[in-house]
């Protein structure tokens, strides 16, 4: 109550209101209004959302078939530089595909190939010198490539070759390591499948082996799907991002040089003594793939022996086996008219060019493989040319 | 120059608009990436599965 002691108290100012936070203007403000269309939920975004997610598929079906495999986009399907797999079928679609004008060398066989020869430049390079004639190596290796894998690669490979195509040769690394396939283990792989391609050939081979053959219903995404699966997230990355893969081939030589694992050696040596005595399943195995060929017109197919290190053939006692095999495999190539380049024996390399048991060091060792591979090469060629009266 | 509400409230919302449908872009498209991710893993897919024996 007011009296003398408590005046009443003055009326309030009419306090200012506080000025408010400045409203935000310029691109602050149209910053803040895409961040919120983009950050929060709204029709518009769940609309395209669908619709965006429609049109991947639909691009997945478009990209993911053998035709845009085999053409410019098809560079992005590999994973890395490394997934040889992408790079084979790649290369086997795009090599059936292609307007050829060069005589072709296709190479198959499994990494051990792969590090003997590198990138193929290399081999091309050494072959125009010795020949004068512009060949193109066509790298068809796959780690660890069955025999199923060989047929259908090559098969594609060479779906379109006609009799007026420039000749081909097919070069398939046979050796020791190919003991290693039991009938077993290569259904096993024909059907756990490691490539992006199906192939007449190699279902004719599974059933050969006493298997059948995965069912083809003509779609590329489903026949392949666990190549899809293991290749597509990457591919679409690679492709959105416009980086496509670079190919190592000879990968298999890189970083510190480890001594081999003995439990590792002892497995392969045990896979080639146990399969040795049924060696002639894999001469049959050859012979049904050089018969496929020659329904192929102006295509030569020889046999390259891997090289392997010699401490590996020391340490597991396989010296007889090794030279058995070369000379059975001398005198099937001779009896059959297939070729035979015994590139590992001529080439006399010491365990100390190797990187480990199943891999040439890169350099002065590949070099020398090279350089016989286009030796022989020149040989077969001049041999054909005899033989045609040419 | 004079701020004018209703023309910076229409380029609002259509920054808020663009904001929105590359979100249901990129949303697309990963999805269909993660998609894939899972049935490979659900299928026990690696490419370094059948690489030795």
């Amino acid at each position: 109550m007011a009296d003398d002691l408590h005046p009443p108290a003055a009326p309030k100012a009419k306090a200012k209101p506080k000025p408010g936070p400045k409203p935000v203007t310029g691109w602050r403000a149209d910053l803040a209004a895409f961040w919120q269309g983009f950050s929060q939920p709204s029709v518009l975004a769940f609309g395209v959302f669908c619709a965006s997610a429609l049109a991947t598929l639909v691009f997945c079906v478009w990209f993911f078939s053998e035709s845009t495999i085999a053409g410019w986009y098809g560079r992005y399907l590999p994973r890395s530089g490394l997934d040889a797999e992408g790079f084979a079928t790649r290369e086997a679609l795009k090599a059936a595909h292609e307007d050829v004008k060069h005589p072709r060398l296709f190479l198959l066989g499994t990494s051990t190939v792969a590090q003997a020869v590198g990138s193929g430049r290399a081999l091309e390079q050494m072959i125009h010198d010795l020949t004068g004639q512009d060949w193109r190596v066509v790298v068809l290796t796959t780690p660890l490539q069955s025999p199923t894998d060989q047929f259908a690669l090559i098969d594609r490979a060479l779906e379109h070759q006609t009799a007026d195509s420039p000749p081909v040769v097919v070069a398939v690394g046979f050796g020791l390591q190919r003991l290693r396939w039991t009938p077993e283990q290569t259904l096993a792989y024909a059907l756990n499948r490691r490539l992006g391609l199906r192939s007449d050939w190699e279902d004719a081979e599974v059933r050969a082996l006493g298997g059948t053959p995965l069912s083809r219903t003509g779609s590329y995404l489903w026949d392949n799907r666990n190549f899809v699966l293991v290749n597509g997230s990457e591919a679409l990355l690679r492709l959105a991002l416009h980086r496509p893969a670079v190919r190592l081939v000879d990968q298999y030589a890189v970083g510190r040089k480890s001594p081999p694992s003995q439990q590792v050696r002892d497995l392969m040596g045990a896979g080639m003594r146990d399969n040795f005595p049924n060696r002639s399943r894999y001469f049959a195995q050859i012979e049904r793939l050089a018969a496929n060929l020659a329904t192929r017109p102006n295509v030569d197919l020889v046999l390259i022996e891997e090289p392997l290190s010699p401490a590996l053939i020391e340490d597991q006692g396989l010296d007889s086996i090794h030279d058995q095999i070369s000379q059975a495999l001398a005198e099937f190539a001779g009896t059959r008219d297939l070729g035979y380049w015994p590139v590992s024996t001529e080439a006399q390399l010491t365990s100390a060019d190797y990187f480990d048991d199943l891999h040439v060091l890169v350099g002065d060792e590949q070099d020398l493989l090279r350089a016989i591979l286009a030796r022989h090469l020149k040989q077969h060629l001049a041999a054909k040319g005899e033989a045609d009266g040419t | 120059m004079a701020h004018d509400p209703a023309k910076g409230s229409r380029k609002e919302q259509r920054l808020r608009q663009f904001g929105a449908i590359l979100q249901g872009v990129a949303l697309g498209f990963l999805i269909v990436l993660a998609g894939m991710e899972l049935a490979s893993l659900a299928g026990g897919l690696s490419p370094f599965k059948y690489q030795g024996f």
